[in-house]
């Protein structure tokens, strides 16, 4: 497995190392606004979730609900699957099959931008979720009625294991590029969920479907929401994000995101690259371990922070209580850390889509797009916006552990009782600068 | 253009390599008629094992030697890896020679200009090039997949 692919599931280049004096502004604007918020902000929970917003007009939300928009999304991501597909299944196993770039640029880092303007909407185009209501529609059956009911303490545990399955075959699988490779992990999960979706209903989507999973909970930092009874509303993202109910497995799925983009960082480093050819465990042994030891130290950490939160407070919470705050910062590691991949290679994987099956084909003119590296050629910016992304991402976090601990704590407590959080929410943050200045 | 061969007959790992090789999506001209917007340009080919050169299409490419020539010296022994640096900071156009000496026999592969060399165990291999963008693109073999160094091009 060459060493670039150790690093990234696609893409020969990453970004340059942001200067040090741009880390070390970051973290301390972090730190400052992180304790100006404790001081200065609300001392009662002002965020009311799914019940805020100002609501856009009614004809926008007929249009959105209208059977005709819902189908030509439905085949929109049935028609866009099957072209992946082809590629997969009859493309030639080379560089030019746009398949890797399909899954991990397009739809993996694609799902943050599109869910950040218009909500969860993966769930609208999601094929599979498609390809079951439609298997019952031939067969006559509800597609919500399942053989079993699906318990509700599941929550989104089934999805934290599927996002722990779909980064493993990203950023450690071996020739995780091939197209033999993600070919055999999307069959596997697409059988899976259709037995998932079997069993019981169309509900399983909602709890164990991680491209989902992913566009719900970024989604939750959406400026468009929809209130209580179903009306679309405009509303800050904070709002939207405090209306994120917390199921069980919450915080195993956000740690995911965030622990996988962590550890994609560290892998990238020659320290790493070192460290695994110096072992006697393979590349596959290595990754796997660090994959692994990375998420569990993000969830571990904070579920002894909220632990620590609940014994000062003198009122004990569940983490996943806590665990929307720490998405934020997730999202800011996810754009500071794919934000060139995405468009550089985003770009590549649409001229790539022209010819899926690598025969001199120009289907839909893709062919005939002109890649522009201009952001490629702008590292300043870049860098810029990689540490904007990880302190906005970092003072979003912190505000809503803030709000959440005045609503849930005793008033007299809740200030105190958020310092373990904020403690760890600044060594998310100062890692992740960290990340990305030596990495 | 360096295409990777189109026939299915090669061994797997070989395939596989090769898909590497190109370096899905980014790694420049193999992928398709992009090699305008490569990232980097070979202004010299992978030149003159001493042995016997591999690729003599590629010297009349060649330009003349630029005064700043920045020389990196790699060593493969024992599945070891000895550099200087494990990053290497150039800045934008200017020229890069490697100079890798393996035990074993390798394939040589810069990402981001797509360049890639034979290894001859025992024998120095020199390959020359420029990366006209800026960004952090990897040096590795391709056989036991070894990184040897990181460009940083600024």
């Amino acid at each position: 497995v060459s060493p670039a692919l150790i690093a990234h599931g696609v893409g020969g280049r990453q970004d340059l190392p942001i200067p040090f004096e741009l880390a070390v502004l970051g973290a301390a604007l972090a730190l400052v606004v992180s304790f100006l918020v404790l001081g200065l902000a609300w001392k009662e929970s002002r965020y009311r979730g799914d019940d805020s917003g100002r609501p856009l007009p009614e004809a926008l939300t007929r249009a959105a609900d209208s059977l005709w928009t819902r189908w030509t999304l439905r085949v929109l991501g049935l028609a866009s699957a099957a072209v992946v597909a082809l590629a997969a299944i009859a493309g030639p196993d080379l560089a030019t099959n746009p398949t890797a770039g399909a899954v991990y640029v397009l739809l993996w880092v694609g799902i943050v931008p599109a869910s950040l303007l218009f909500g969860p909407v993966w769930r609208l185009v999601n094929p599979v979720r498609t390809v079951h209501l439609l298997l019952c529609r031939v067969l006559r059956l509800d597609p919500a009625a399942g053989i079993r009911r699906l318990p509700s303490r599941v929550g989104l545990w089934p999805a934290a294991v599927w996002l722990l399955a779909f980064t493993w075959l990203e950023l450690v699988a071996p020739d995780r590029a091939t197209t033999p490779v993600i070919r055999a992990w999307l069959a596997t999960f697409f059988g899976l969920s259709l037995v998932g979706a079997v069993a019981f209903g169309s509900r399983w989507f909602g709890h164990a479907d991680p491209f989902e999973a992913y566009s719900t909970l970024v989604g939750r930092l959406s400026w468009l929401g929809r209130r209580r009874d179903g009306r679309l509303v405009a509303r800050r993202p904070l709002e939207n994000l405090d209306g994120l109910p917390a199921r069980p497995g919450l915080m195993a799925a956000v740690a995911v995101l965030l622990g996988s983009t962590m550890y994609d960082s560290v892998s990238a480093s020659p320290w790493w690259a070192r460290l695994v050819q110096g072992s006697a465990f393979g590349p596959t042994a290595a990754g796997t371990v660090g994959l692994l030891a990375t998420i569990t130290v993000v969830y571990a950490t904070f579920a002894l922070a909220v632990r620590l939160a609940g014994v000062v407070a003198g009122l004990p919470a569940g983490v996943d209580r806590f665990a929307h705050s720490v998405l934020p910062i997730a999202v800011g590691y996810v754009i500071a850390h794919y934000l060139t991949l995405f468009v550089l290679e985003g770009q590549h994987t649409l001229v790539l889509l022209a010819d899926p099956l690598g025969i001199g084909a120009n289907w839909f003119g893709l062919g005939n797009l002109t890649e522009s590296r201009w952001l490629a050629n702008q590292p300043t910016l870049v860098a810029s916006l990689q540490v904007g992304a990880i302190v906005v991402g970092h003072v979003l976090g912190i505000v809503s552990a803030h709000d959440r601990a005045v609503r849930l704590f005793p008033p007299r407590r809740a200030l105190v009782a958020q310092l373990p959080m904020l403690g760890v929410m600044v060594g998310y943050t100062v890692a992740g600068l960290l990340l990305l200045f030596a990495a | 253009m360096s295409t990777p061969p189109s026939s299915r007959s090669l061994p797997s790992r070989a395939m596989v390599l090769l898909v590497l090789a190109a370096g899905l999506a980014g790694c420049g001209d193999a992928a398709g008629g992009s090699a305008e917007s490569a990232p980097g340009s070979i202004t010299a080919g992978p030149s003159v094992t001493p042995s016997s050169p591999p690729t003599p299409s590629t010297t009349e490419a060649r330009t003349p030697l630029a005064p700043e020539i920045r020389v990196v010296e790699v060593t493969i022994a024992d599945g070891e890896v000895q550099t200087d640096s494990d990053q290497v900071e150039v800045a934008s156009g200017e020229t890069v020679r490697v100079v890798v000496t393996s035990d074993v026999d390798d394939e040589l592969h810069v990402h981001g200009v797509d360049q890639t060399a034979e290894l001859v165990g025992g024998e120095p291999t020199t390959i020359e090039f420029t990366v006209d963008e800026p960004g952090v693109f990897e040096v590795e073999t391709h056989d036991d997949g070894r990184l040897l160094f990181q460009l940083l091009v600024r």
